[in-house]
Parts: C-alpha cells; sequence; structure tokens
C-alpha cells in the first residue's frame, strides 16, 4: 500500500537499496510495512520521519547481516545462464546461417571466454560494481565477436539438423532443469507484506523463477520467426 | 510532550535501555514506544532510529514481534519484551543508575574537591 506519506519515489529507492544490501524479500515487505506503520500513526511523512532512503537502508542493514557471495556461487550461476545461452545461440546460427553450421576456431574460444565474462559479471553485480559489469560485459561481447570475425577457418561442419537437435536440447534442457529446481527451492525472493500466506509467497517465486528459466526459449523461438521471416521476404 | 531537546550523543547512549524500559511496561508499536518517550522528557525519536534499534533488539533476542492486523490502513508491529530483555534491562538499568550518579557527582563536586584535595 502507498500512502501519500510514503512517496513512490521514496518506496523505491529503499526497496531497491535493502536488494543492493542483500535484504530478503520478506525484511524489504516488513521495512515498507514498518514504515507506512509510523507514518500513518504520527502524520509525518517518510522523509522527516525516516531521512534519506539509502542512509536509512544501511542503518537497517548492519554489516554482520549479510555476507558476500563467494567464487563458487557465482560460477553456478554463471554456469546456469551459460549453458541456455549457448543452446540459443547454436540454434539462432543454424536456423540463420547456410545448409550447415560452420564450426570455427573463434567459436570454440568464444564459448569459454563467455562463461569467464559471465562469472566476473556476476561477481561485480554481486559487489554492486555495476558500472565494472557493463565493462565486462561490453568487452567479453567484443572479444567474442572480434574472435569469430578473425579465426573463422572453419574446423567442422556440422548438419543443420544436429545443430538444431544439439541446441534445442541444451534450451530446453537448461529450461526443463530450471523448472525443477525452481519447484524444489525457488531462489526468486519478491517482496511480501508481513503476514502474508507463506505458500502464496512461495508460489509466486516458484512463477517467477519458472518464467526466467523458460525466457531463453522464448527468445529463441522469437528469434527463428524473424530469421523466418527475413528470409521469406528477401525469397 | 517535553520542551528540552537532549544533546544526539547522550541519546545514543541511553536510547536503548529507555526504549527496554518503556517496553517493560507491556507490549507496544513504534510510533506508541516513540510518543511514550516524549511523554517521559526524552524527546522526539524518529522512526529512521527506532526501527533500526528495535531490529538490533531484536537480532540480541531481547525483544519479539508480531504483527496484528489494523481495522483500516497498515497493519501495526508489536514488540514485546524476552525474559533475556528483561534480564538485560536490569543489568544495564542498575549500571546506568551507577553512571548516572558518578557523573552527577563528578559535576556537583569540583568546589568539593577543591575543599579536600
Amino acid at each position: 500500500m502507498t500512502t501519500s506519506l510514503v512517496p513512490a519515489a521514496w518506496r523505491d529507492e529503499l526497496v531497491l537499496a535493502l536488494r543492493l544490501r542483500d535484504a530478503s524479500g520478506a525484511r524489504i515487505g516488513d521495512a515498507l510495512a514498518e514504515v507506512e506503520e509510523f507514518c500513518a500513526d504520527s502524520g509525518q511523512d517518510a522523509v522527516t520521519a525516516f531521512g534519506d532512503p539509502r542512509e536509512y537502508a544501511a542503518s537497517l542493514t548492519s554489516a554482520a547481516d549479510t555476507e558476500p557471495p563467494r567464487l563458487r556461487d557465482d560460477v553456478r550461476a554463471a554456469g546456469r545462464v551459460v549453458v541456455g545461452f549457448v543452446g540459443l545461440v547454436i540454434v539462432l546460427a543454424a536456423v540463420g546461417s547456410g545448409p550447415d553450421l560452420v564450426v570455427t576456431a573463434g567459436w570454440l574460444i568464444g564459448v569459454p571466454l563467455m562463461l569467464g565474462g559471465a562469472v566476473v559479471t556476476i561477481a561485480a553485480l554481486g559487489q554492486g560494481r555495476t558500472i565494472r559489469s557493463v565493462l565486462v560485459v561490453a568487452l567479453v561481447l567484443a572479444a567474442v565477436v572480434a574472435l569469430g570475425l578473425l579465426l573463422d577457418a572453419p574446423l567442422a561442419t556440422v548438419p543443420d539438423w544436429l545443430a538444431l537437435t544439439v541446441g534445442g536440447t541444451l534450451l530446453v534442457g537448461d529450461a526443463v532443469v530450471g523448472t525443477v529446481r525452481a519447484r524444489r527451492r525457488p531462489s526468486a525472493d519478491l517482496v511480501t507484506a508481513p503476514g502474508e500466506d507463506p505458500a502464496e509467497t512461495r508460489r509466486r517465486n516458484v512463477r517467477s523463477d519458472v518464467l526466467l528459466a523458460w525466457m531463453l526459449v522464448g527468445f529463441a523461438l522469437v528469434g527463428v520467426l524473424v530469421i523466418a521471416g527475413l528470409d521469406a521476404l528477401v525469397l | 510532550m517535553s520542551t528540552e531537546t537532549w544533546p544526539g550523543e547522550w541519546l545514543r547512549g541511553v536510547l536503548d535501555v529507555c526504549v527496554l524500559a518503556v517496553l517493560a511496561e507491556g507490549p507496544t508499536y513504534g510510533y506508541a514506544i516513540s510518543a511514550r518517550l516524549d511523554e517521559l522528557g526524552l524527546g522526539t525519536v524518529k522512526g529512521g532510529t527506532l526501527y533500526p534499534l528495535l531490529t538490533r533488539l531484536e537480532h540480541a533476542g531481547l525483544v519479539t514481534t508480531q504483527w496484528q492486523p489494523g481495522v483500516a490502513g497498515p497493519g501495526r508491529k508489536y514488540f514485546a519484551l524476552t525474559a533475556d530483555g528483561r534480564a538485560d534491562l536490569a543489568r544495564r538499568g542498575a549500571a546506568w543508575h551507577r553512571f548516572a550518579g558518578l557523573t552527577s557527582a563528578i559535576v556537583d563536586a569540583p568546589t568539593t574537591r577543591r575543599t579536600t584535595p
């Protein structure tokens, strides 16, 4: 609930600041409800009663409450992204190129480079270093494109049907694994008001994770349709 | 409603034990704690100071919390002292008595000290 005493911009800034400090969705919902309650009772607006939202978030979360993410977690998170992403790239390359998919040295070096880049990006994001993570993404993408263009000697030729099967398996397999994981242990952590039914909160967290798991498959379908549409226009 | 404004650094030292003392009167919610402290003469305690302090007390196991639904508008989060909280209040309250007595004696005594070296 948003009252005029708690402006939406103040509220959003508090949520963001608490998220950046790794506060859970339940804790953020709790803090928001405390602000709503105190402002409603005192008649003071949020700025008067609680001051700057970022400073308030800092005073609510002490250093002892959060632990920095470990490298193992970063590698695991990156691995989940990269399997589906490689599948997406293979599917789009197979649909977009000629009758067969040509595998080059640039491609083979590019894949582990993307995995390494994803690990560094996730670690940088975890430490709140947004600019560094954007730079890493830009550099890795530039390097992968450059490698693809420079090291274009064909190492192997894969028939499109095989490339589509492998790419599709990686894509759908990643989504299925993501769905199973979401149902067992959802990692999504939506902001929830105090007293909200934990079962409903869990259902929403699972839904959010399942949607994310199938996002790359959605991208692939849109990409294939766009490429097919362009081909039809050219012909 | 208190009229005197106490220095912030004094309040920082004493606020947690005063909040524990207010909670010893019975479970209550954020603004009621702030209003009660004001009524007792401590001055206005803002939400931005009060809730982080209550969070620290909760993490230390000195208070428990419970949300109670509101009739209209947001619900209220009630804070209640635990047994550890009562023990902590007794311990820290006694220490504050000694400390306040000591500082009062120091402030009052310059003339006495000068006459009896």
